[in-house]
């Protein structure tokens, strides 16, 4: 599903030029739980960004469902994201101005989905994250778990074929994070890839499979003996 | 989709609730003014139409009367003649307006401006007669047509037909009512409320056959079918030679008539005495005015919305990242903006209608809800609340829907030090606009008090003038005693003309060979130069108790004596001099000369003019003025009004003070004066709503480097300083740019007065320091706010 190349990502300012992604070579296949793993600054949000492509490589190869995406134009990388990703993040990123129902019916619009088919399918996903009876609600009337519930539900109300999380629980509480850990576990059992970046090892271990990473390079790759 | 852009539209109104009030009232003031606006220049640019075919009407104007330039005003015996020479001329008709006369019905006594028409006025304009019909109305000379709110004002609810107004008080006309029109329309030049056949004129006055005198007539016609004006024009030529090839040598030169088309007149005439008052000017003026303002409360949504960019961008790249394009995001916010606008547009109508009475009293207009509640109307709201809604939404929704998605959300834009600058951008447009106006405001202020000072003989006197009849002419000598008596009152004084009351003009040559010079004329009673203020350069004044004053003797004015081509006032005293022509013709000397004075508009040219006892036993007094201390003049009013009462029961005597009479002259400047202050107000309302969002907006961004600055001993007064500077120093840089555009704008407008002030540096002073203390006012307290917090509290809010 994902196989990228020599990955470069070099940002500069006007003095200084940082290499965030130093020749990265990663494939993830279909159905797989990743976690990437490292410390502040090692690139690993970064891979995570362009791997679903809301960023673009400096330079080398990424094959995301058999097509070289690394020069895609925003226009042909947003086509291909609204159709096949599904994004969580650790602030959550819930639209403050639109209800649980309209934040994850958000997507669905974007797809042009008609309304009657994005109501029965919102309800649906609000049902499975045990959101229902807080659909009417703003995101500021929700606890940290709930909102990061609402999330979870938009980054996969589309059925997305591949799911990104950027620290998911950095911001919840130990239980609210387990719950966000076993609906990742089960949505992964239910077919969709994950890939998930962490500091935690705990979370990771979620997973099947450890990238780490240390100043913008993969250093190790490992399986992890399945507990669940 | 839609249905999404508009909750979300509707909640950002919501939450931003003091920017949305602000952006939302700023728009809907200017939206509502724009409207008056349009409004105004629809009633002006609409002028004369609801005649029948108005393209065809023209009227005689002159391009050189007796060497005395243009002129709008035509002899009585030119109209007559044309319709009976020209074929070109389907129908022609006089429309002479001249003193206002005492009209009395029972016991209603009003002073009114009366006008004489030929029969076939209804034939040229539109008149719409409710009563007695518009062919015979005007067939007999003992007849007269009023208008329909006149008919009301001296019958009440009766028939007026059939019912007699006396008109004029000793020896007075009367005229029996036989016809009533329908009022005329706001909108139109020749209009009249009381109107008599010229045949009431000629048996008053004799028949009108004088080619070289010029009395406050106007000659209307309209142009036959099928063929052109320009036919019209062609026999003109041989039209003046026939009937002034014997009595003017010069005609060619001197007597030159053309046409002016009646629609034409009301904003693009230049011809001396003329009767309407458009302007041209002010229109562009308003029209320009009215963008002025809707630039400003653009520029407030612009910086209102610019200003929540920071907040608005992780919506973006959320949207982005989910799957937004490009195209619906700009779907998204140019919704927000026509909701704005759309908001802002109803609220506006509202207002347009509150403010009408008030826009009235600006405009010198008399518009109703009515006028306003029509079709055109709503669709120009409809067309400013969508262009305004473009032009403010387009830039926001370009900008916001640019950015790349991960950047917005890192917080990182590199455009938005961009956004920032072209903020501080705009509201330094902002304030060089409201200066502008500001300065507009004083500068019309200064000229008008300029007008008031120089026609008060002293500063601490006024004259007052009223109109008499024949009979206290008579009476003169007694009137004046008696006023003399009246405590405060200086001096008193008769004349057949004032200052302001011009109108009677008169040829004056130095001998039968030497050019004609026209001349305004004051036959007059009493120590007139005395009473009106009016300073002798070079010899002496007129003496009533010297025969030879009373018979032959004159006193010109500094413009008379270069129009005789004297060397010098001096060189002109003692000189002989024939006054009028003709039969009427009176020789004299020239015994003084006057510092000029002003009886016009300070627009005109003094005009050469000469003061003298009364040449001819029928000309006599139509005026008293009337010199005395300023702060007795209530007193003086019901003085006057008892002595003349006395004098003549049957007259009422109407006291005007001569400085508010020139004020009347000048009734275009003053309304000029009255819409830039009241929209400099407006402005500058809007830019402090504007400014004051800014800094909220500010003091909100800067909470926590206000706290850090705090924590580290930055002082209250510091803070305060620091926030209210950045904006103070953009309304300094806006009155920087203000100066030089309003001193050429302004040094323009004043280029069309002949007497004019210079613009005085403290104007500018005047303008700047109000600017910048009402913009202080609207910065200082969100500054004082943000510098008083606790700043444990600006820091725990990171």
């Amino acid at each position: 599903m994902i196989k990228t190349k020599g990955l470069v990502k070099v940002y500069r300012t006007d003095e200084v030029e940082t290499t965030a992604l130093n020749e990265v070579d990663v494939e993830i296949k279909q159905g797989e739980f990743v976690s990437i793993m490292g410390p502040s600054g090692c690139g690993k949000s970064t891979l995570l960004n362009i791997l679903g492509l809301i960023d673009n490589p400096s330079g080398g190869e990424y094959h995301f469902l058999d097509h070289e995406v690394s020069n895609y134009s925003e226009r042909q990388r947003s086509n291909l994201r609204k159709n096949n990703i599904g994004f969580i993040f650790q602030s959550f990123n819930l639209i403050d101005e639109l209800t649980v129902f309209e934040n994850v019916e958000l997507p669905l619009i974007y797809t042009k989905v008609g309304s009657k088919e994005r109501k029965e399918r919102v309800d649906e996903v609000l049902e499975k994250m045990n959101m229902m009876h807080r659909r009417n609600h703003f995101p500021q009337q929700l606890s940290g778990g709930q909102q990061q519930r609402v999330a979870v539900a938009r980054a996969i109300v589309n059925n997305p074929k591949l799911i990104l999380a950027d620290e998911p629980t950095g911001n919840l509480d130990s239980s609210n994070g387990d719950d966000v850990m076993k609906t990742l576990v089960h949505l992964n059992q239910e077919g969709a890839t994950i890939l998930m970046v962490t500091h935690s090892q705990y979370c990771a271990e979620f997973g099947n499979r450890i990238i780490r990473m240390l100043d913008g390079q993969v250093v190790t790759e490992n399986v992890v003996q399945q507990y669940l | 989709m839609f249905k999404n852009f508009l909750k979300v539209a509707f909640r950002q109104l919501r939450k931003n609730r003091f920017y949305a009030i602000i952006s939302i009232s700023g728009l809907a003031l200017s939206i509502g003014c724009c409207l008056l606006m349009l409004s105004y220049l629809q009633s002006e640019w609409s002028y004369d139409q609801q005649n029948h075919q108005p393209e065809r009407l023209y009227r005689v104007v002159f391009e050189n009367y007796l060497g005395q330039g243009k002129f709008a005003t035509t002899p009585l015996p030119i109209g007559p003649a044309l319709g009976q020479e020209l074929p070109e001329v389907a129908s022609v008709t006089r429309v002479a307006k001249g003193l206002t006369t005492l009209t009395r019905y029972q016991d209603k006594r009003f002073f009114e401006n009366l006008a004489f028409i030929d029969t076939a006025f209804a034939e040229v304009f539109h008149l719409d007669f409710i009563e007695g019909d518009a062919a015979t109305a005007l067939a007999t000379p003992q007849s007269v047509v009023i208008s329909e709110s006149y008919a009301k004002k001296y019958f009440g609810d009766a028939n007026p037909i059939g019912k007699t107004l006396e008109i004029g008080s000793s020896g007075a006309l009367y005229s029996t009512v036989s016809g009533v029109f329908r009022d005329f329309p706001q909108n139109t030049t020749v209009e009249f409320d009381l109107a008599l056949p010229f045949s009431t004129f000629e048996s008053a006055y004799g028949p009108a056959e004088l080619w070289q005198q010029m009395p406050g007539n106007y000659t209307f016609f309209r142009l036959a079918e099928h063929t052109s004006i320009e036919v019209a024009e062609a026999k003109l030529t041989a039209f003046t030679e026939r009937h002034l090839a014997d009595q003017l040598d010069d005609w060619q030169q001197n007597y030159q008539m053309a046409f002016q088309p009646l629609l034409d007149i009301h904003l693009h005439s230049d011809y001396g005495r003329e009767s309407s008052s458009g302007n041209l000017k002010t229109l562009y003026l308003l029209g320009l005015i009215a963008l002025i303002l809707l630039l400003i409360a653009g520029i407030n949504y612009v910086n209102y919305t610019t200003a929540r960019f920071p907040k608005r961008a992780k919506e973006v790249s959320i949207r982005k990242i989910i799957g937004a394009n490009r195209r619906s995001l700009i779907g998204q916010f140019m919704m927000e903006t026509v909701l704005t606008t759309a908001l802002a547009g109803i609220l506006a109508i509202v207002l347009a209608n509150l403010f009408l009475p008030g826009f009235n009293l600006i405009s010198g207009k008399s518009f109703q809800a009515a006028d306003l509640n029509q079709p055109w109307f709503y669709a120009s709201a409809l067309a400013v609340i969508m262009l305004v809604g473009l032009i403010a939404g387009i830039f926001p929704a370009l900008f916001l829907s640019g950015f790349r998605p991960l950047e917005a959300m890192k917080g990182k834009f590199h455009q938005l030090s961009m956004a920032d600058l072209s903020r501080k951008g705009l509201v330094v447009g902002q304030f060089a606009a409201s200066v502008i106006l500001l300065v507009a405001t004083l500068v019309v202020w200064q000229q008008m008090e300029y007008v008031r000072e120089s026609i008060r003989p002293e500063v601490s006197e006024q004259v007052g003038v009223f109109q008499i009849n024949g009979k206290l002419s008579e009476q003169f000598p007694i009137l004046q005693e008696e006023l003399q008596q009246v405590a405060g009152v200086e001096r008193v004084a008769g004349g057949s003309n004032v200052a302001t009351f011009t109108g009677d003009s008169w040829p004056m040559q130095l001998d039968l060979n030497s050019p004609k010079v026209q001349t305004e004329n004051y036959a007059v009673q009493g120590a007139f130069l005395e009473t009106m203020g009016y300073e002798l350069i070079a010899g002496r004044s007129l003496d009533a108790s010297r025969a030879s004053d009373r018979n032959g003797a004159f006193v010109i004015n500094e413009t008379a004596v270069k129009a005789f081509d004297f060397p010098s006032a001096a060189a002109a005293v003692g000189e002989r001099a024939l006054f009028g022509s003709g039969k009427s013709q009176k020789e004299g000397q020239i015994i003084g000369v006057v510092k000029d004075f002003h009886f016009q508009s300070f627009h005109d040219q003094v005009e050469p003019a000469v003061i003298q006892f009364a040449p001819f036993d029928w000309m006599r007094s139509q005026f008293v003025a009337v010199r005395f201390q300023s702060d007795e003049t209530d007193r003086l009013q019901t003085a006057v009004k008892e002595i003349v009462q006395t004098l003549d029961p049957n007259w009422h005597a109407d006291l005007h003070f001569l400085d508010e009479q020139f004020m009347e002259l000048h009734q275009n400047d003053l309304q000029q004066g009255r819409i830039f202050g009241s929209f400099a107000l407006l402005a500058i309302f809007i830019s402090c709503l504007g400014l004051l969002g800014l800094v909220t907006y500010s003091a909100e961004q800067r909470t926590k480097e206000i706290g850090i600055r705090k924590v580290l001993g930055a002082s209250m007064a510091g803070i305060f300083r620091m926030l209210s500077m950045d904006f103070l120093r953009l309304v300094l840089i806006a009155f920087l740019i203000a100066v030089p555009i309003s001193w050429y704008l302004m040094t323009n407008w004043l280029e069309g007065f002949t007497y004019r002030i210079d613009i005085s540096v403290v104007v500018y002073l005047l303008a700047g320091i109000s600017a910048f203390a009402i913009a202080m006012l609207a910065v200082s307290f969100q500054s004082l706010r943000a510098a008083v917090a606790n700043p444990v509290e600006s820091l725990r809010n990171e």
